[in-house]
């Protein structure tokens, strides 16, 4: 697997969390995105973000 | 599906008469119901080839892809040059109301899934007056080892699919079959000479010379069903719908 964690901007503009449909915030460090109010955080994987609750992480 | 199916359908999309066929289709479903104003989303893009031909056809609006297999969104994202994201069609990562069209092509029979909920998502996503356009493999009869190979678990009629989306709110439902010309063959190898479980894809690299023969029935049948005709019975349902 790739560690290429940058994301499209054009993807950053339209994707929402996929549970409460609220904003993301990228964390650009981790290569994750990060819904605060659903406490998960959506793995980039080789530029891809991966928008699925059950591989994200909780926090 | 596998990942060896994932490189074969990556391989050979863009010759193999049955995907030929099918874009043709979706290109003209698309021209004659454009839907609203705004972006095409193509909900289960596989390996990306339906977004590529659409850009070759020359489509103007943004288009927006996902897919839920990151190997197949990975291979997407190579063929189209678009960011492509991993979701699930049951739970889609976009705003309310972000589309003005939707596609979601041999998507709603997969095991992993049920087709109220990705439904109800693709309503959710599209904005009032936007296009739905889905392609289905038709009848329960027709199951044979390529369902198990791409993790396909019904088929669909027009009416039960006109059923569900009449439930998830749709209107305007257009339903239709397609490839019916070709179907006698379909039975033919499917039912006839069927295999054994484990058996082997129905997506090949086929032989030229058979290739251009199936991918001319296929034009013969969509120049008549521009002209209304209308098949009892085909290998697949293509529907049009709008999102009041």
């Amino acid at each position: 697997m790739s560690t290429d964690t940058s994301v499209d901007p054009r993807l950053l503009e339209i994707l929402v969390c996929p549970v409460t449909k609220g904003p993301l915030r990228y964390d650009r460090t981790a290569g994750e995105l990060v819904s605060e109010k659903a406490g998960l955080a959506y793995p980039i994987r080789d530029g891809i973000p991966i928008m699925l609750p059950d591989e994200a992480r909780k926090f | 599906m596998d990942a060896a199916e994932y490189a074969l359908m990556d391989a050979v999309e863009d010759r193999m008469w049955w995907y030929r066929a099918l874009r043709a289709r979706i290109v003209t479903a698309l021209e004659d119901r454009p839907g609203a104003p705004g972006p095409l989303l193509d909900a289960g893009c596989g390996t990306g080839g339906m977004v590529a031909a659409l850009l070759a056809a020359g489509i103007t609006r943004p288009i927006v892809a996902f897919d839920y297999v990151a190997e197949a969104a990975t291979r997407a994202r190579a063929k189209t040059g678009l960011p492509i994201a991993v979701g699930d069609i049951t739970c889609q990562p976009y705003p309310d109301a972000s589309f003005g069209a939707a596609i979601s092509l041999d998507v709603l029979g997969h095991r992993s899934l049920e087709p109220p909920a990705a439904l109800a998502e693709l309503h959710r996503v599209l904005a009032p007056g936007g296009t739905l356009i889905l392609n289905l493999p038709a009848f329960e009869w027709l199951k044979s080892a390529h369902d198990a190979r791409v993790h396909n678990a019904r088929r669909f009629t027009t009416r039960s699919i006109r059923a569900l989306l009449g439930s998830a709110g749709f209107t305007a439902i257009d339903a239709g079959y397609w490839n019916a010309l070709l179907l006698p063959l379909m039975v033919l190898q499917r039912k006839v000479m069927a295999r054994e479980p484990g058996g082997a894809s129905d997506v090949a690299a086929f032989p030229p010379w058979l290739d251009a023969s199936l991918h001319g029935v296929t034009v013969v049948e969509h120049w008549l069903a521009r002209r209304r005709l209308r098949y009892p019975a085909g290998g697949s349902v293509l529907v049009v719908a709008t999102r009041p």
